[in-house]
């Protein structure tokens, strides 16, 4: 009966051990992104819209992304740029993205400039072969980028969002 | 030996090809079905397994379909972070990526091509209705075919006209109804040595290739009962079944159904059809037999029209008397066309044939009035055709009688041996010469003998009571 006591003990010991060490290796900002379905509920005649666990995926969906990032440094974090690539077979969902405290911007161009939806164009070839510019449409966009006003203290965490629809 | 199957390759598939040899079994492990061999014989049946084409689950990741991004996509998501610490640039951190697979959207839609009633005869057989079926979704999938001839009595559809199916005392119904899959050598058409396949393989959801023909093959039963207007109403219903299940004769299909099929989420996306209910991975829609045969109908008038006495006014029945026959034969309207070949009417053995007539008036007065009495047209010829329509353009019999003579010389009428024959068509047996209702390529055109809904010819001739 000792012995198995002792075991255990051991195997507790250990996993510790296995924790200390993820955390001393991620002294960092981390980074996560969740997926969830958004559907949208009738309720009484009232609509809104509720995030369910991604399962039954279809294209035409729509999915919001929440990425949640958390300082595990000792210093604050400043000048926090979180960027996110649109997934592959999706599109931007208009005016989806937020984030508290966060200025955001797009990219139409795979993410080499980054402007706010009114200063965003696209240029494309007329009938005639012409080249002209038109104002981007949300399923233009290839990133999406928040800038963080504030610095993130020590162990302050948040999150920014946005949403995409499955092609 | 052990010969790994083919990520591609399904678990039916492996069991498939182990039925044709029994000195191997399939067996799984944890990581997957493997074919196991019992004798060195496996070698050769295992290259002949190697050879099968594979049957692919799902399209390549990323497709685009008709029901969008295809079935088993990876959608990953994954983003960035830049920050500073103390003024100094940090290392870039990536998120793990988060991934989620797109499910399979099943919808199908079975439309009926033509958008009007398949006409029918009472007891014919192979009478086709045209169908399409077309995979909207994001899959490539199989579908069951069913086609239903017994739709019930009050039961309609709408083909530019409410057809509704009818209520008569025999029943009447389309029987043996087969589905048959065009198999795209002659397409427009069924024939029957092509178009064999009972269910439908594969089909891509991939615009411009996610649509068949599928026709449904039914026999009209004798139902005497039957009247023209009367409608069988057909269905068709394909039921969409796991890919790769479904044999080409109809067999094997394993209908797909809630809530996974092959690791993926399936979510039933179709629309109500005609005899099936909205997402159920099923669709149908309705079709119609309407009986539309020849309603023949022939009548023979006789009249007297001069007797030698009383001359055209009130003639009587007495010997040396003109006696005008008229015989109609009649397609009621709406009815299909029927096919005159020729009709023979034998005249009293107390009469004598009029080669010349008469038409009763106009005679002068003497010792028979009925003599003279003729109209220069009709002179030398004993017989003269008549023909009404309600065609726009009509044969030309309609606007301008016609005149054979009498004697046996090969035109369309002449009287022989006491009796009195017509050709209108093609004629049968032994009577040939020219045709009274020629083909004729006026309006919507007429065939050799063509008596279409709503027409009628008349025969008019003369006998003389002996």
């Amino acid at each position: 009966m000792q012995k198995m006591i002792h075991y255990v003990l051991l195997v507790s010991v250990s996993t510790l051990l296995l924790g200390n060490a993820v955390i001393a290796r991620a002294q960092s900002v981390e980074l996560a992104t969740k997926a969830e379905k958004v559907i949208e509920v009738v309720d009484k005649g009232a609509k809104s819209k509720k995030l369910m666990p991604a399962e039954k995926m279809l294209p035409g969906d729509e999915v919001t992304y929440t990425l949640t990032y958390v300082n595990k440094t000792a210093k604050p974090a400043e000048r926090v740029v979180i960027t996110n690539p649109l997934p592959r077979h999706t599109r931007y969902k208009e005016g989806s993205a937020a984030g508290e405290g966060a200025d955001i911007t797009y990219s139409v161009d795979g993410g080499k400039t980054f402007a706010t939806p009114d200063k965003l164009t696209m240029t494309v070839k007329d009938k005639s072969g012409q080249d002209i510019t038109r104002p981007a449409a949300a399923q233009d966009y290839t990133h999406v980028r928040w800038l963080l006003r504030q610095n993130v203290a020590p162990g302050r965490s948040g999150t920014v969002r946005f949403g995409a629809v499955i092609l | 030996m052990n010969i790994k199957s083919g990520e591609d390759v399904g678990q039916k598939q492996l069991l498939w090809k182990h039925s044709f040899n029994k000195r191997e079994k399939a067996v799984k492990n944890s990581s997957g079905w493997y074919r196991k061999a019992v004798t060195g014989l496996a070698l050769m049946a295992g290259l002949v397994f190697v050879s099968t084409p594979v049957l692919a689950q799902f399209l390549a990741g990323g497709t685009v379909t008709t029901g969008g991004i295809s079935a088993n996509t990876d959608i990953t998501n994954s983003a960035t972070l830049n920050y500073s610490i103390s003024g100094t640039a940090q290392p870039l951190i990536t998120s793990p990526s988060t991934t989620f697979k797109v499910d399979n959207l099943v919808r199908v839609t079975v439309a009926e091509v033509g958008g009007s009633f398949t006409a029918v005869a009472p007891n014919a057989t192979a009478q086709v209705t045209t169908f399409t079926v077309t995979n909207t979704g994001n899959t490539p999938m199989d579908y069951a075919l069913t086609p239903n001839g017994a739709i019930a009595s009050g039961q309609s559809v709408t083909l530019g006209v409410l057809l509704t199916d009818s209520n008569i005392t025999a029943g009447f119904d389309a029987t043996a109804c087969v589905a048959r899959v065009e198999n795209g050598v002659t397409p427009g058409s069924y024939q029957s040595g092509q178009d064999t396949a009972a269910a439908i393989l594969q089909l891509s959801p991939i615009a411009g290739s996610n649509t068949v023909t599928v026709y449904v093959v039914c026999n009209i039963p004798s139902a005497v009962t039957a009247t023209n207007g009367n409608n069988a109403l057909v269905s068709l219903t394909a039921t969409t079944s796991n890919n790769g299940t479904c044999a080409a004769n109809g067999t094997g299909c394993v209908t797909t159904t809630l809530p996974t099929s092959a690791g993926l989420n399936v979510v039933f996306a179709d629309a109500a059809g005609s005899d099936d209910a909205a997402r159920d991975g099923a669709h149908s829609a309705r079709d119609a037999y309407q009986v539309a045969a020849a309603v023949i109908s022939v009548s023979k008038t006789v009249t007297v029209i001069c007797d030698p006495f009383n001359g055209a006014t009130s003639p009587r029945n007495i010997p040396g008397a003109f006696v005008r026959y008229e015989i109609t034969i009649s397609n009621a309207a709406g009815a299909a066309s029927a096919t005159l070949t020729d009709i023979s009417d034998a005249l009293n053995a107390n009469t004598s044939f009029d080669p010349d007539q008469r038409l009763g008036t106009g005679g002068t007065v003497g010792a028979n009035l009925c003599t003279t009495s003729t109209v220069a047209s009709a002179v030398g010829s004993g017989f003269r055709l008549s023909c009404t329509s309600g065609a726009v353009t009509p044969r030309a019999c309609v606007a301008t009688p016609v005149f054979y003579t009498s004697a046996n010389d090969g035109d369309a009428m002449f009287f022989n041996a006491g009796t009195v024959t017509a050709r209108f068509g093609a004629g049968g047996g032994s009577v040939t010469g020219v045709q009274a209702l020629p083909a004729e390529a006026v309006g919507l055109g007429y065939a050799a003998g063509e008596l279409k809904g709503g027409e009628s010819v008349t025969i008019r001739f003369n006998a003389i009571i002996n």
